[in-house]
């Protein structure tokens, strides 16, 4: 038993059980295997260990390990039954997450992303930079009215990469501008990661919309500001079209037609919200409905894309919920070995400050979007940083209205850190899915140095939020007020 | 504004069946999963039309709350088949930085690693302790939290163990279609790569059947204090040994026929 008690003079059994459990998780992470099976085997292998190592010796450990709390027979584990009914299946608010991804995805085919296209270039033909900001706004307005990036960021691919090409756009700027539009989806409401977010701190979802809606637009401004600028900087890279057709009221008019109906949406969804005429739930259900006659009215609906979209939106949720029934066992079994508190201990010992603290949560989260996708962040990490951050007793507005308003304003801080994570390489969703829809002659290369410009946008809106609090508690305080 | 120059601009096919992208590849497992998941997903369109007609006849004060119960059941059977379906469709999120780089042989080996040592177990686990769970339910007859609910709720329980059954075959059809890439199939090969879950398998049937050697040979034993019984402490190594026969016996025969059809 010497080399335990070697062990012990640095941590506490526990703390390497700990730290092995997820060194072991990172590890299998390299080698490719899917998350939500890393996360279970892992968790298994520890359960194993703890029944068949730890437990029997528990005479020989028992002054180095907290053995009470890790004491487990396979009955203990029947009490994971009963956590994954009570949180997966038994869970009204997450009804709205398969509604949301419904909805993006037939929003996606209902055309109305082409229609906006077409009238939009037109109407911002003579200005530097105008293709530009007309993928960039309707990444703004479908940003409004779905919450799935991947087909976002296909759909902005699939019909901007190539006609910026063809007016000889440089292709970083091209590649950045669809990949950072493509992604606000996530950020500006209805979006599913705001509805697992609600699910893992326990806020209110509408209190989340809310919050995340002038934080999401601040981004898109920001970003717009940035294209306007660089056009006028640099008009090399952002030439104008031949012969641009004249600005007439025609235009004006078929821009108005285009982009009446995704307003319409995003009323529909987000007003019934605001206006508290219906829960986010039922808002979501509301919103697919509006997304599939949007796609009947442009006639893009047939057998075909229906069940199409059904079948896309079962799989994206098998892999969504994958991840949450994964990481709700690592989260039963890092508990056994008291993790939570190791961890919660860990973060708030590291600086004096509550605002560090929070700084250095916000910090790592952008070290591990390198490696990770918001999924696997919001679900494995999140639910840890909860008891820190109610702890850390940070003096948010919430104009009496908004309960928890500093949990609200640290999962919209999160949600645009998070941003950062569907861009930056080597794994980002938003590349991910742009690589696969480049024409020849677009390089991985470019597609990295155009999103630098956005990333670094990202972390100044995230400044931003991090500065004025009220920004994301005064919306939710105004709509749910009275 | 015709519908004709908006058709102009080339619609992008930006959506597909994602049950059809390796279709080649899969075995009669892979499609009864798929096949399964084609029916679930239509609880999609009709969840829809379940909130819509929620909102609407709430809207004139009428309040069913067996609709509200009904809305996280549809929600719930769908996730869990969705579960089982993006195993078969191989949609699982993963790092891919190393290994998109990896040969063919590697990427089947490490996926017979993921899905027999890590994902399997789990998923048997999961089907065990939610059938006691569902049990339970049964037994307790258990409603729903409103009195105009849906009651019957152990209905609801009991589809959670064979949803994960589901994902078992899902995955058992993954693994094997995996396997087959790497060797010619056998029993045996296959019972290795997977053998945690089928060790763990086996220790649950054994433990079964201690179990209901107890209850019929000691009938007056409580129920609650069987599982006590020192004789549960043979079923691992029992377990164990039964499935080491299996491999051993599959090898032997597997060698058996191919130095017979050598001799032939």
């Amino acid at each position: 038993m010497s080399i335990i008690s070697f062990f012990g003079e640095f941590m506490d059994l526990n703390q390497w059980m700990v730290l092995f459990m997820f060194i072991s998780f990172i590890v299998m992470l390299f080698r490719g295997i899917p998350v939500a099976y890393a996360l279970v085997g892992v968790s298994l292998l520890f359960v194993v260990i703890n029944v068949f190592l730890l437990d029997p010796n528990r005479h020989y450990i028992g002054e180095y390990i907290d053995f009470s709390r890790i004491r487990s027979n396979y009955l203990k584990l029947e009490a994971n039954s009963g956590r994954f009914f009570g949180n997966i299946i038994k869970n009204p608010v997450l009804v709205a997450l398969p509604m949301f991804i419904f909805m993006g995805l037939m929003l996606d085919q209902s055309g109305v992303a082409q229609r906006m296209m077409r009238s939009m270039q037109v109407l911002f033909g003579a200005l530097k930079g105008g293709l530009a900001l007309t993928v960039m706004l309707i990444g703004i307005i479908l940003a409004a009215s779905t919450g799935v990036i991947g087909a976002s960021v296909v759909l902005l691919g699939v019909m901007g990469l190539p006609a910026m090409m063809k007016q000889n756009y440089s292709k970083p700027i091209a590649t950045g501008t669809i990949a950072a539009s493509g992604t606000l989806g996530i950020l500006i409401p209805p979006s599913i990661m705001l509805v697992i977010m609600s699910d893992q701190l326990s806020i209110s979802l509408g209190d989340l919309f809310m919050g995340a809606l002038f934080p999401g637009l601040i981004l898109g401004g920001l970003y717009i500001a940035f294209i306007i600028i660089y056009g006028l900087i640099k008009p090399g890279s952002m030439p104008l079209p031949k012969n641009p057709e004249p600005v007439s009221a025609k235009v004006l008019l078929e821009v108005m037609i285009a982009v009446l109906p995704p307003m319409m949406l995003i009323l529909l969804v987000l007003g019934s919200i605001f206006f508290g005429l219906a829960t986010p739930t039922e808002a979501s259900g509301l919103g697919a409905l509006g997304a599939t006659a949007l796609a009947i009215m442009n006639r893009r609906m047939d057998m075909k894309v229906f069940t199409d979209v059904m079948r896309q939106t079962l799989n994206t949720s098998g892999y969504i919920v994958g991840i949450f029934i994964a990481a709700n066992f690592f989260a039963f079994v890092l508990r056994l070995y008291g993790g939570d508190e190791i961890i919660e201990n860990v973060v708030l010992g590291s600086f004096d400050d509550p605002y560090l603290v929070i700084c250095f949560i916000l910090f790592i989260i952008f070290c591990l979007g390198f490696l990770l996708d918001w999924i696997e962040i919001t679900l494995i990490i999140m639910p840890l940083m909860l008891p820190v951050i109610l702890s850390l007793d940070v003096a948010v507005e919430g104009y009496g209205v908004v309960s928890n308003p500093s949990v609200v304003w640290f999962a919209i801080l999160v949600a645009v850190t998070l941003q950062t994570s569907f861009l930056t390489p080597p794994v980002g969703f938003a590349l991910f899915y742009l690589k696969g829809v480049c024409p020849p002659g677009v390089t991985l290369g470019h597609i990295y140095k155009g999103i630098i410009p956005f990333v670094m946008l990202q972390l100044l809106g995230l400044a931003i939020v991090f500065m004025i609090p009220e920004l994301t508690t005064w919306l939710p305080a105004i709509a749910y007020g009275n | 504004m015709t519908d004709n120059s908006v058709t102009s601009v080339k619609s992008p096919t930006t959506i597909t069946d994602p049950g059809e992208s390796n279709r080649a590849e899969h075995l009669w497992g892979d499609r009864l999963v798929i096949r399964t998941g084609r029916i679930i997903a239509w609880l999609f369109p009709l969840l829809m039309v379940a909130i819509v007609i929620q909102v609407i006849i709430r809207k004139f004060g009428f309040n069913q709350a067996w609709l509200d119960d009904a809305q996280w059941w549809m929600y719930g059977i769908a996730m869990l088949t969705a579960f089982g379906y993006s195993i078969s469709t191989e949609s699982h999120v993963r790092v891919d930085i190393f290994h998109q780089n990896y040969s063919a042989a590697k990427k089947a080996r490490i996926e017979l690693f993921a899905l027999g040592w890590l994902l399997l177990p789990f998923l048997i686990l999961m089907t065990d302790i939610m059938t006691h769970y569902a049990i339970s339910s049964w037994t307790a007859g258990e409603g729903s939290d409103s009195p105009n609910g849906l009651h019957m709720l152990y209905l609801l329980k009991m589809a959670l163990p064979v949803l994960f059954m589901l994902a078992i075959l899902a995955a058992m059809s993954a693994l094997y279609r995996h396997l087959i890439k790497l060797t010619p199939p056998a029993v045996w090969k296959y019972i290795l790569a997977g053998l945690p879950a089928f060790i763990f398998l086996a220790e649950r049937v054994v433990n079964y059947v201690i179990w209901w050697h107890i209850r019929i040979s000691q009938p007056d034993l409580s129920v609650f204090s069987i599982n006590d019984e020192p004789l549960f402490d043979w079923a691992l190594p029992l377990g164990t040994a039964i499935v080491m026969a299996v491999i051993l016996a599959a090898f032997l025969a597997a060698r058996r026929s191919t130095t017979g059809s050598l001799n032939s």
